[in-house]
């Protein structure tokens, strides 16, 4: 297999983008990740486009996205993974490089939540999981279905309400700083307690929002590299896996196993044994409160039942002991469902080579961060390890 | 059948099952973007616009604010004629929903004079029998008296000359 790297990314605005059609939001990523890679269309072999959709009135967005990016002929297909689409694709462009099947790839993910109302779009997303069990005879939602996890995870270990409200307080904080996310306004505990309860005891401010947006990355071979980039990021490992499509047959409700699963595939490509001494940041799958919690237990940053007290203990800020979504997260920055993986990927990306800077650009020592991305419910996970280095250990 | 394994199921037979049914209600509010909106104003005034780059000199129709070509904003906002020429055409019997229509219609593909060569968008043929329609016929928009910045705005298209 051959070593795959990120030669740019890019990132559109994230919002409720009513000014822009899919694909000219799709463009604002793309065009961002062109430019800072030096890659023209000519040199892409390939475009993945990742888009959930149903929303939005595209049925083919690949070959309308690849028209308005000047990138057709070349193949390409849309990948869905759900919530987790983004590294999915990302998944695709790395297996078709590492596999000798092509040089350069572009991903492109772009979803546009907001050509359907928001009861239609929840409704959609309430589908997600299995249709007859779950959503048919009870229409439940998809807070409903995390908050089935929030109240175990808080009755076995003793978290509460407040302990899960600080992740969304850490993660709007870095939201405030990101001029592309989709909330830039700092929220207090309080604010989060204040807020309407959806399904109990997730509240409205533990929720990410819909959210309208496009990211790009672009992935080259190691022999295409040197053609374009002194700088590159390696992809150290992926790991994936799935989870059952009914809620009810998890073995337990304290953590996504699927997400432990493909995280461990990913640490041992990556050689990684201590990940909390490694990593320098994680962009981690904060689609509600309770699950950046689960995050840091499933990544084995802690131990079980220890995640609620590592935000407790603002570890998940800059300066701690494992920064986490300095991005704001799909909390703040927002989740366009498609976006958002290849989001995470592009910015650890940048944040890796010190191009984001400011109040949110990490400290950089080791030279290795995490992106964890989950779809669904613990359906799809997909867990991607960067590097500054393209064999062995920075520093 | 009788070559294939398995056992084959009429649709009666499917009946003796429960089925469960649900009717998606689903209702998207497209944006234009910027380019098309403008677009769909110059329609009110009987005007098609496009966008030219400088760069590499294309006119382009439908407008897009971003030569991808050339990868840079393109420049300016150039009127093109209303009339124009048919790429490729169909006579079509069906509806969108696949119900039979009494009358066909015919669509084609305009390339719009003034605009860069294969620079068209498609839209009904009137004024024409089917039997008449013919690749590179000349033609010209009609346009409706009552215009509300929509793509019908322009009624059809007619045979010219």
């Amino acid at each position: 297999m051959r070593r795959v790297a990120i030669l740019g990314a890019g990132q559109s605005r994230f919002g409720k983008r009513t000014d822009v059609r899919l694909d000219e939001l799709a463009w604002e990523s793309f065009r961002e990740a062109m430019v800072e890679s030096g890659v023209t269309q000519r040199d892409i072999d390939s475009f993945i486009v990742s888009t959930l959709g149903g929303w939005s009135a595209e049925v083919l967005p690949a070959v309308v996205v690849g028209e308005y990016c000047g990138l057709t002929p070349k193949p390409t297909m849309r990948v869905e993974a759900a919530c987790a689409s983004g590294s999915a694709a990302v998944y695709q462009a790395y297996t078709m490089i590492a596999s000798g099947h092509a040089e350069v790839v572009s991903v492109i993910g772009v979803e546009k939540m907001s050509e359907s109302s928001t009861p239609t779009t929840v409704e959609l997303i309430g589908r997600a999981g299995n249709y007859f069990w779950e959503f048919e005879n009870y229409g439940m939602t998809f807070p409903a279905y995390y908050a089935l996890y929030a109240s175990s995870y808080m009755n076995r270990y003793g978290a509460t309400e407040e302990d899960l409200a600080l992740v969304a307080v850490k993660n709007h904080y870095y939201g405030s700083f990101n001029p592309k996310a989709h909330f830039q306004r700092r929220i207090s505990v309080d604010d989060v307690m204040k807020s309407i309860y959806v399904a109990d005891p997730l509240k409205l401010l533990d929720c990410s929002p819909i959210t309208d947006g496009s990211a790009t990355v672009i992935l080259a071979s190691e022999e295409s590299v040197k053609k374009f980039t002194n700088e590159p990021v390696w992809i150290r490992g992926i790991g994936a896996a799935s989870g059952t499509a009914n809620l009810s047959k998890r073995d337990n409700f304290l953590g996504l196993e699927a997400a432990r699963k493909a995280a461990d595939d990913a640490y041992k490509q990556a050689n990684i044994e201590r990940p909390i001494s490694k990593l320098d940041l994680v962009e981690a799958h904060d689609c509600f409160t309770i699950a950046e919690v689960m995050a840091y237990e499933d990544l084995r940053l802690v131990e079980r039942g220890e995640g609620y007290k590592l935000i407790k203990e603002e570890q998940t800020y800059k300066g701690g002991k494992i920064p986490v979504n300095l991005s704001g997260g799909l909390k703040a920055k927002g989740h366009p469902i498609g976006a958002t993986g290849v989001s995470m990927i592009g910015e650890l990306s940048k944040q890796l080579l010190g191009r984001i800077g400011g109040e949110r650009q990490a400290d950089i020592k080791h030279g290795w961060a995490l992106a964890h991305n989950v779809g669904g419910t613990g359906h799809y996970a997909y867990v991607t390890i960067l590097s500054l280095d393209k064999n062995g250990d920075v520093l | 059948m009788q070559s294939l394994p398995g056992v084959s199921v009429s649709s009666e037979e499917i009946k003796k099952y429960v089925t469960e049914q649900f009717e998606a209600r689903i209702r998207y509010s497209w944006t234009s973007g910027v380019a098309i909106s403008r677009f769909l104003e110059g329609l009110k005034n009987k005007e098609i616009w496009g966008r030219k780059c400088n760069r590499c000199g294309r006119i382009v129709v439908p407008p897009r604010m971003y030569c991808e070509q050339c990868f840079r904003p393109n420049d300016e906002w150039v009127k093109l004629k209303d009339t124009g020429k048919v790429n490729t055409y169909s006579v079509a019997y069906v509806n969108a929903d696949a119900s039979r229509r009494k009358e066909p219609i015919i669509i084609a593909v305009i390339e719009i004079d003034g605009a860069s060569p294969l620079m068209g968008i498609l839209h009904y043929l009137g004024e024409v029998q089917p039997d008449d329609v013919r690749i590179g016929m000349k033609v010209k928009a009609v346009w409706k008296d009552e215009r509300k910045g929509s793509i019908l705005d322009i009624r059809y298209f007619k045979p010219i000359g």
